[in-house]
């Protein structure tokens, strides 16, 4: 369970005090408890609600429920924060197998980030995930991306990222149309 | 300029634009560009003539070597240019053949017959109209294709169809003015022979996606059994191109094939560009022998991918055994490492990895001559990186 910590309590002076001195509270609109995720979808993460400037404002004064020996306002928590993980990426590639060796691919690389020339080097294959693994054989692409994974909670982190591309499968469609594209260029290409 | 001298910085400049002086009229002129991304060679025929073979895209400058050296010696390739070869589809070879081909638009397309069939049209379709990584040898033959059907359709007056090449065929024939005289000179293709584009077409059909197949980049077809030998011949001299023509083994494909031809077009060459960068396995030591001139001029592009370099040692000397005057475009080696921002750096070396760039800027043999007496007077040019083959590993 989720606790609002004494940070939290300061806000609530003059209003009433725990009569047990225990700093946790459990503040809540009675309507949350119809939520399909239950109490705890009203409280935020404690390292949240410290640093929340207007928590003041959430307080509604207005409307209170009765918990116990006191009386306390409803707090109108303001959403689960959706804030997730982003990537800052400092460089990308694409690139291909150009032949699987032992424990290792040997591949060809293409800089997205900057122009320059191919580059070639040989992965580890335990650098390639699990789920990545049985696409791997000469002729797939992937793409590497290194960069700064930055967490919700504010850590920073070195990353590189190795993702093989998901194309689909050829369909029949595909495949006739191509064939009848080569038998009308074959035709209007015009040799001698 | 003496003979085979190696042009350094204070040569060029001391001898102003001499260097990008455009040959004269019946001065015969080949280059040969590498290791950039690919190799080609650009020939002059005489009167203002050239033929382009495969493309090499100069990494610095993204555009196609013999292009960027016609703009510098002052040709119109859109003039100048009447033939363009594709040797084969390997992406080494005809990447930036599409943009070459767009520009000289009086040249005439020639690719191995093996190009030609419904297989190779079919992969061609599949793969040209969804690009999964730019710049494959199938996106090039698409772009080119796509050219040649608007040409055809939209500018039929200006539309030269394209022609294929298949062993002893008769590419091109000439008559050039060389000084006084009037030498005939023609293009033959020395190969595939028919049995090589028939493993070369079985090993295409194999490539072509089948129903449920994860989609994915083509790969190459190895080994090239498809790629077009040429022969230039002038008067009673010649020049020999190589391309990536391997040895099989065998008297029906690969070099093999060229050697016992009944067919073959008669005459040594002069002049031998070296198949495969000098590699052992296009090696067949009756090339040396009924094919060319004693101590012919041969010159190589030289390969460095993953821990695969070309020529090695060993072939720089069975080459050097053959003839005095070989020379190569560079050295087989992994160009300087990028510079990448200090944290994507300390990365890569956490991962253990090396990251190798592939291509570096391309040098340049060039060997200019006039025909007299038979023979034609070569006199060997070394630009940018080129140097002669048995000072490679010295």
């Amino acid at each position: 369970m989720l606790i609002l910590k004494p940070k939290l309590a300061q806000y609530e002076e003059g209003i009433g005090q725990d009569p047990t001195g225990d700093p946790i509270k459990l503040i809540t609109d009675p309507e949350s408890l119809l939520d399909p995720k239950g109490i705890l979808s009203c409280f935020r993460n404690v390292e949240e609600e410290s640093r929340s400037e207007n928590i003041e404002e959430n307080i509604d004064r207005k409307r209170t429920i009765n918990l116990g020996e006191f009386s306390s306002p409803v707090i109108r928590l303001p959403a689960i924060s959706r804030r997730s993980n982003n990537m800052a990426s400092l460089q990308k590639w694409q690139g291909y197998v150009i032949k699987v060796l032992n424990e290792a691919l040997l591949v060809r690389l293409i800089d997205l980030t900057h122009k320059g020339p191919d580059e070639e080097a040989e992965i580890p294959i335990e650098e390639i995930s699990q789920d990545d693994r049985g696409l791997i054989r000469p002729g797939a692409i992937f793409y590497w991306n290194i960069g700064y994974l930055d967490s919700y909670n504010g850590q920073r982190t070195r990353i590189s990222v190795i993702r093989f591309q998901r194309l689909p499968a050829w369909s029949k469609e595909e495949i006739d149309a191509a064939e009848r594209e080569a038998e009308r260029l074959q035709q209007i290409i015009g040799w001698k | 300029m003496r003979p085979n001298e190696k042009l350094s910085d204070s040569n060029k400049s001391s001898v102003g634009n001499r260097i990008y002086l455009p040959p004269e009229q019946d001065e015969i002129e080949l280059s040969l560009f590498g290791p950039g991304y690919g190799e080609s060679v650009l020939l002059h025929i005489g009167a203002n003539q050239w033929i382009i073979v495969d493309s090499c895209i100069d990494p610095t400058s993204e555009s196609p070597a013999p292009l960027s050296y016609l703009r510098k010696i002052n040709i119109d390739p859109s003039v100048a240019v009447k033939q363009i070869i594709a040797t084969h589809w390997h992406d080494d070879h005809v990447r930036g053949l599409a943009v070459i081909l767009k520009e000289c638009k009086s040249a005439e397309f020639v690719c191995s017959v093996a190009q030609t069939s419904k297989e190779f049209l079919t992969l061609v379709s599949a793969y040209g109209t969804r690009p999964m990584m730019e710049s494959t040898g199938i996106n090039e033959f698409y772009e080119i294709i796509k050219l040649q059907q608007t040409r055809n359709v939209i500018q039929k007056s200006q539309f030269i169809p394209p022609k294929f090449a298949i062993a002893d065929r008769c590419l091109w024939q000439y008559e050039i003015n060389y000084g006084e005289q009037n030498i005939p000179g023609a293009i033959y293709a020395l190969s595939p022979s028919d049995a090589s584009v028939l493993i070369a077409q079985m090993g295409i059909a194999k490539l072509i996606p089948q129903v449920g197949e994860t989609k994915r980049r083509v790969p190459s077809l190895l080994p090239n059994h498809a790629a077009v030998v040429l022969l230039f011949k002038i008067g009673e001299d010649s020049i020999l191109l190589g391309s990536d023509l391997e040895e099989t083994g065998q008297a029906e494909t690969g070099w093999m094939a060229i050697i016992s031809s009944g067919t073959r077009p008669e005459g040594k060459a002069s002049f031998f560009k070296i198949p495969h960068h000098g590699s052992v396995t296009a090696e067949n030591p009756h090339i040396w022998s009924l094919m060319l001139k004693p101590q012919p001029i041969s010159a190589l592009t030289p390969f460095a991918a993953g821990k695969v370099f070309l020529p090695t040692n060993d072939d720089v000397d069975r080459i050097c055994n053959n003839t005095d005057q070989a020379f190569s475009t560079g050295v087989p080696k992994h160009p300087k490492a990028k510079s990448r921002p200090k944290m994507v750096e300390k990365q890569i070396k956490e991962m253990g990895l090396k990251l190798r760039p592939v291509y570096c800027s391309p040098g340049q043999v060039r060997v200019r001559g006039r025909y007299i007496n038979d023979r034609i007077n070569w006199i060997v040019q070394l630009l940018g990186d080129a140097i002669p083959l048995r000072e490679m590993y010295n």
